[in-house]
């Protein structure tokens, strides 16, 4: 089951190396991103467009906010 | 949006899935690095991080003290975790015992805007209704600084229409 994170959680987590990944819009994307993100809109999410990630290691998704 | 992209990389096979859910607007709000081709500037990257704060039992005296020869007219009240709690205007402490303290004389929850709040349209806004600053915090409340339309006018030029 995915575990919430606020913004504390993530810091630890990109301390840790988490794979971050940014669902939004590639324009979206674009414009301003975090750190280090990787852009997979949630419309390409599939088993190809994931294939770059490692499945073993900890994966952090956002959106624009919590709406 | 995102807990369906956290749920999908779980049926992908992914082990260790986190959905950060305050996403990039908490991050900018935070006052956090930022990478991309937008370069719009925020109010926390022009505001002023030293502005004068007092804590809730400060006596008047000391923040007449901290706002003399200083260009505010305010002094901002604040807790051991620079969480705003309030305003003390010069005004209000020209007659004031100097042994009041700040709480006696604030006003309670002055307003805010956030750290990613864009400048152009911040300028435009206190032009509008005439005012000079606006205090900046974190979305937790956090003091970041004070932004000053004049600082912002003189970097960025005055706002279109005026």
């Amino acid at each position: 089951m995915p575990k919430s994170s606020d913004l504390a959680d993530l810091k630890r987590l990109l301390d840790q190396g988490v794979q971050l990944v940014d669902v939004l819009a590639p324009d979206e994307y674009a414009d301003e991103h975090l750190p280090g993100a990787i852009n997979i809109p949630l419309k390409q999410l599939d088993a190809d467009s994931v294939a770059r990630l490692d499945r073993r290691k900890p994966v952090a998704v956002y959106c624009h906010d919590a709406l | 949006m995102s807990p369906r992209a956290a749920w999908r990389l779980e049926t992908l096979g992914f082990e260790q899935v986190h959905d950060y859910v305050g996403g990039k607007a908490d991050w900018l709000a935070n006052g956090l690095p930022r990478e991309g081709a937008k370069a719009v500037p925020f109010a926390g990257e022009l505001a002023d991080t030293d502005p004068p704060t007092c804590a809730l039992h400060t006596p008047v005296a000391d923040v007449r003290a901290a706002l003399d020869g200083s260009r505010y007219g305010f002094c901002l009240v604040v807790n051991e975790r620079r969480i705003v709690l309030g305003r003390v205007r010069r005004s209000a402490i020209n007659d004031t015992e100097p042994t009041a303290t700040a709480e006696s004389v604030m006003e309670p929850g002055p307003s805010t805007v956030r750290f990613d709040e864009p400048v152009a349209a911040l300028v435009q806004r206190l032009a509008k209704r005439d005012l000079k600053t606006m205090v900046v915090t974190t979305p937790a409340g956090c003091l970041v600084g004070v932004f000053h339309r004049a600082d912002a006018e003189a970097r960025l030029g005055p706002p279109e229409g005026s």
